[in-house]
């Protein structure tokens, strides 16, 4: 009796150790839901990172660097044109606070988003759009920028961060990509229309 | 004995079980960068049906100055014997490995044809979605670097 307790214990505790791996495989690794449960769970974090847009705008047109900076990872990259890579949260802060003290009024700031791809996880996406930057200067000048981004965000403790960014400006004329040949067989069509998303 | 046997099984067990979701991230980063050094190999041998191949359908590439719709195929062939790096800083991948991002540096070096040099450094970061089992170039941005 002894020894078939022992034979099968240690099956069943492999197993319960297994179903555990499972569960947590689960967690990290979704099973495909059915298609009804998948386009509304994408619904849902979309609206999520919807949500996060309107913070942004908001905490841009209040000149709070630092609710700006707490809508990025700890490790967020951002990477304009002509400039250094701004690496961490805290370099975020730094660079907005640089902007608002500006003395900038009449202050716009809005967010065209696009197309957003989210993981079936929910923990990662992506998505491109537009942002258009309006104010005037202490001089009265008027100033308005509009550049297309793509960004990449990480949910991180349940909220949506944004996690990477790169802003590219409509009028700034470039040479063209560093990575991107002519190919005589495909059409390219460079547009001022816009599909991005955030 | 055999309690100490057990203790093993169940700590490998347990190992094993830690190790699958790092080891599954672990194997699609090593598959992007496998696309990642065919693309290099394909544009610098102006392979432009590979390349066409590595980019999703509805691929979007922005660029200063333009959007460029479907494929990417830029606007400039590199010179002959051009040289392409793409050096990754972050890659992330979803849990779910159907979706990442990479973030780094890009240098395309060469000579043109009137004997110049040519250096051209941009941050790039790119969208990667699967699609039917494979990794696609989905999106892309490029931000010339610092001067």
């Amino acid at each position: 009796m002894r020894s078939s307790y022992r034979s099968w214990i240690v099956p069943v505790l492999v197993a319960l150790v297994a179903a555990a791996c499972q569960q947590r495989a689960a967690e990290q690794e979704p099973a495909e839901p059915a298609g009804d449960t998948v386009a509304v769970e994408a619904r849902t974090e979309q609206q999520a990172i919807d949500t996060l847009r309107v913070r942004y705008e908001r905490a841009f047109e209040s000149a709070d660097a630092g609710a700006i900076a707490s809508l990025y990872t700890e490790d967020a990259i951002l990477h304009v044109p002509d400039e250094e890579p701004v690496r961490g949260r805290e370099a975020v802060r730094g660079v907005f606070e640089e902007t608002f003290a500006d003395s900038l009024t009449d202050v716009s700031f809005t967010i065209e988003p696009g197309e957003l791809v989210i993981a079936d996880a929910g923990d990662v996406a992506y998505g491109t759009g537009t942002t258009t930057f309006s104010a005037t200067t202490p001089a009265g000048e008027s100033i308005t920028e509009r550049s297309r981004y793509l960004v990449a965000f990480e949910k991180v403790d349940g909220e949506w961060k944004l996690d990477a960014a790169v802003s590219v400006p409509t009028t700034l004329e470039g040479s063209g990509p560093a990575a991107g040949p002519e190919s005589p067989e495909e059409e390219t069509r460079p547009t001022e229309s816009d599909t991005g998303s955030m | 004995m055999r309690r100490g046997t057990l203790a093993i099984v169940l700590a490998l067990v347990a190992i094993g079980c830690g190790r699958g979701a790092t080891d599954r991230a672990g194997e699609e980063r090593a598959r992007i960068d496998s696309l990642r050094a065919r693309y290099i190999e394909a544009y610098e041998s102006h392979d432009a049906k590979t390349l066409v191949g590595l980019h999703s359908r509805d691929f979007v590439e922005f660029v200063p100055g333009a959007q460029i719709d479907r494929f990417v195929i830029g606007r400039a062939t590199p010179p002959a014997g051009a040289s392409l790096s793409l050096e990754p800083e972050r890659v992330v991948v979803a849990g779910s490995g159907d979706v990442a991002w990479e973030t780094g540096t890009s240098l395309l070096a060469g000579t043109t044809p009137d004997g110049a040099g040519m250096r051209r450094e941009w941050n790039y970061m790119i969208g990667w979605e699967k699609i039917a089992g494979e990794w696609k170039l989905d999106r892309m941005a490029l931000a010339p670097g610092p001067p």
